[in-house]
């Protein structure tokens, strides 16, 4: 019997320095923050196993292209 | 007294009909047929499924672990494993109809190995087909003596040798001891006379001798003869043997016939040790700890973990357990000593029934140690029975009810079955008189979707020997009714297991909605079980989910749901589930910056958007502590599914901000003209510039697969 998981994945997200303050990061991270479910296979389990995605925003300096 | 005579073959053959060899002592050839489990499902596509598989594809530790004591003996012996023989038949070239039966290829197959004696393990379920290829093989071999063993011809030994004259000797029970005694005999042409634990012919009489003592010392038997299966390295987990002997006498059950009531367990450092051989030799490092009632000795099971725990070294296994021989800092350690998986014998949700099958578990006891495995995260079977004697209605719903509740918790796997009468169990017993053959199968006994012709012949003709094939009446039940129950709770608990906890918990009692959904598609032809779709195919096919998520959104929730707007989301929920996406085929330009507001956003293939009414979460939070569904808040939520070219499934749970972001990616909108319309309530983020909001937003979406950026507008563009 394969064993359920229920795991927390760390998502680096890369952004172009678009001028954001770390204030308005974080609150666009909690706007954005996606769950995501993943399952291998097809629906059947997939109602009871959760990975939730927690979205790490990494900004990546570069100049934006207007 | 044995009479001899040389044979044309130079055998020599005995008045009792026990055919001897006349070589003396070890280096005898002996096989071992081990029992077949996957025949159960003369469907290919079920054969093959990974979860048939996962079980078929095992070794047989029965027959192994008597091979390596036949060694140990100075015998030669060989394995067969009916279920990789089954495989090797499914995957021959050429239509299933054109091919011989594969009772007929199992003896070919044989006939092309060298043995003097030729052993066959047995279970209830496929027992009529273990006894048809020994009928070849004796046809094949005259010369060869036939040996049966196992569960089933342990306790159908004397019925089984006198219908089948080519059945020479069945070993009863235990047989580490018993086996290579006879074999011994065997050899040198002596008697089995003396030896107990078998049944064997003398002269026209079948014999049966006195039953063999338990083997005390476990850790005596050696590790089984795991080089003789060389199909090991395929193998997701390996059945190691922890112990034997259960204490308990539950009616319905067969383990106290042939492990006996004596509790014996084998020492953590055996134990472990062979899990170590095992690890080293073959890189497998997953157990199925063979044990009926491993955690009836609490301080043992304790000092097992703790060894485990000790030696620092990681190996996972599963186990089975009885709820009240089990306890909070029992299941904490078990885990962290590496269990997995466990198997709990629930057997009825009803106090009444628990008292007259002589289980005697407390149920509310029951429900904590499934709610403890599941917070230890030990995928846990929840086991349960229909169809005792006495069972009623009432008892039945308790049934019913204990399954669906424990489908609340995230790691338990409940299971339905429907009674088999296993021969000489106490329950069969008191009702042989009244078995009856009427096609409603336990899946104990299950040989497919229907059941060989042969094979039903050889059940009719022998209630003695097949007991397990019949049913005991159930006055105050319909055992059609419970058939398809069954089939509908198992079908449904796997394709869509919360609307399933949420319709039990709208309705208080899940039957009603059962019983709701037969009346619904009675009344059309076109719906439910069919002709060309009986029963058992319809509830395991796409048919029967569309049917249902039919009959809940137009009928149950608008005329009988106390909670319909719930019901819808998790309907509208599942439905995504269950959409058929197509795959992705786009190949997303990865080098396309964000921060350029003319690239033109899209939702990447097979992204489908799905509309709930309400929070999803919150209502699987909602059943999961049972709480009441009435205040669950209308509160549209979007949900995003999208297939993977490997099939893999994702369900993204957008945020209404990422929600309504993603609405605008129409593939006719730049990124500047999405920052114009998009329209942010959250004060917050009202004071970002809004190309900024959708800059960012969208790269979430595009990094987490769900659109594609464009350049060219008018290629991609309606």
């Amino acid at each position: 019997m394969a064993a359920a998981k229920n795991t927390e994945h760390k998502v680096v997200l890369t952004l172009p320095d678009i001028g954001l303050s770390k204030a308005q990061i974080n609150s666009l991270k909690k706007n954005f923050k996606n769950e995501v479910v993943t399952h291998l296979g097809g629906p059947e389990v997939l109602a009871r196993r959760r990975i939730v995605v927690v979205v790490v925003v990494v900004i990546v300096f570069s100049r934006p292209k207007a | 007294m044995l009479h001899e005579s040389s044979s044309a073959l130079g055998e020599t053959e005995r008045t009792d009909g026990l055919p001897l060899r006349s070589s003396p002592g070890g280096g005898l050839k002996v096989c071992l047929v081990g029992p077949p489990t996957v025949t159960d499902f003369e469907d290919p596509e079920v054969a093959e499924s990974e979860a048939i598989r996962l079980i078929a594809e095992h070794a047989p530790i029965g027959v192994l672990s008597l091979a390596a004591v036949l060694e140990q003996c100075g015998a030669a012996p060989q394995i067969v494993d009916l279920n990789r023989l089954y495989y090797s038949y499914l995957r021959a070239p050429g239509e299933t109809a054109s091919k011989t039966d594969f009772c007929s290829y199992v003896a070919a197959e044989l006939d092309q190995l060298a043995f003097d004696v030729l052993g066959f393990s047995s279970i209830c379920s496929s027992y009529p087909l273990t006894i048809r290829i020994a009928e070849q093989m004796k046809r094949r071999r005259p010369g060869v003596p036939i040996i049966f063993g196992g569960p089933q011809a342990s306790v159908v030994d004397v019925p089984t040798m006198k219908a089948y004259p080519f059945v020479d000797v069945v070993v009863r029970g235990e047989a580490e001891e018993t086996l290579p005694a006879l074999i011994a005999a065997i050899a040198s042409g002596a008697t089995p006379s003396g030896i107990h634990g078998i049944t064997y012919r003398d002269g026209g009489r079948i014999v049966r001798a006195p039953n063999a003592a338990v083997i005390a010392d476990l850790d005596a038997i050696p590790l089984p003869a795991f080089h003789l299966y060389p199909e090991l390295r395929d193998c997701h987990y390996v059945p190691l043997e922890l112990g034997r002997g259960c204490p308990f006498a539950c009616s319905f059950c067969s383990t106290n016939d042939f492990f006996r009531r004596k509790f014996r367990l084998k020492s953590p450092e055996t134990v472990i040790a062979q899990m170590r051989l095992v690890r080293d030799t073959y890189g497998i490092t997953t157990f199925d700890l063979i044990h009926d009632m491993f955690t009836v000795d609490r301080k043992r099971v304790m000092a097992f973990c703790e060894a485990v725990i000790a030696t620092g070294e990681q190996f996972y296994w599963n186990c089975s357990a009885r709820t009240d021989c089990i306890d909070e800092e029992m299941i904490a350690t078990m885990a962290r000593a590496g269990c997995k998986a466990i198997f709990f014998g629930i057997e009825t949700g009803s106090a009444r029934l628990q008292t007259i099958v002589k289980k005697n578990i407390d149920l509310a006891e029951a429900a904590t140690r499934i709610e403890a495995t599941d917070r230890h995260q030990i995928t846990t079977a929840v086991s349960l029975i229909t169809g005792f004697p006495d069972e009623t209605m009432d008892d039945l719903r308790d049934t019913v009810h204990f399954f669906v509740d424990s489908l609340r918790f995230d790691f338990a796997e409940p299971q339905l079955h429907i009674l088999a009468p296993l021969a000489e169990t106490p329950l069969e017993s008191h009702h042989r008189k009244e078995l009856v053959f009427d096609d409603i199968l336990s899946d104990m006994s299950h040989q497919g979707w229907r059941q060989d012709p042969v094979d039903r012949e050889m059940i009719q003709s022998h209630v003695d020997i097949f007991p397990n094939f019949y049913s005991i009446p159930t006055p105050k039940l319909d055992r059609a009714y419970l058939r398809e129950l069954r089939d509908f709770l198992l079908n449904g608990s796997v394709r869509f297991r919360w609307l399933l906890v949420a319709l039990h918990q709208d309705s208080g009692d899940v039957t009603q909605a059962f019983e709701a959904f037969r009346r619904w598609y009675a009344a059309d032809p076109d719906r439910g079980p069919r002709p060309d779709l009986q029963e058992s195919r319809y509830y395991a096919s796409k048919t029967f989910c569309d049917d249902f998520i039919a009959f809940v959104r137009d009928d149950y929730a608008p005329r009988l749901a106390r909670t319909p707007r719930v019901l819808h989301s998790i309907l509208d929920y599942e439905r995504a589930l269950l959409a058929e996406t197509p795959p992705p085929t786009e190949v997303t330009a990865e080098d396309q910056d964000i921060s350029d507001i003319t690239l033109v956003p899209k939702l990447t293939d097979g992204v489908v958007l799905t509309e709930c009414a309400a929070d999803y979460q919150r209502i699987i939070r909602c059943l999961r502590r049972k709480g009441d569904l009435r205040r669950i808040p209308r509160r549209p939520a979007t949900i995003a599914t999208r297939q993977h070219a490997d099939k893999r499934l994702d369900v993204v749970m957008l945020s209404p901000l990422s929600a309504q972001l993603l609405k605008l990616c129409d593939g006719a909108r730049t990124v500047s003209d999405i920052a114009g319309r998009l329209t942010p309530t959250n004060r917050t983020i009202s004071a970002i510039p809004a190309e900024k909001v959708c800059m960012f937003g969208l790269e979430v979406l595009r990094q987490q697969g769900l659109i594609a950026l464009h350049r060219d507008l008018a290629a991609k563009a309606g």
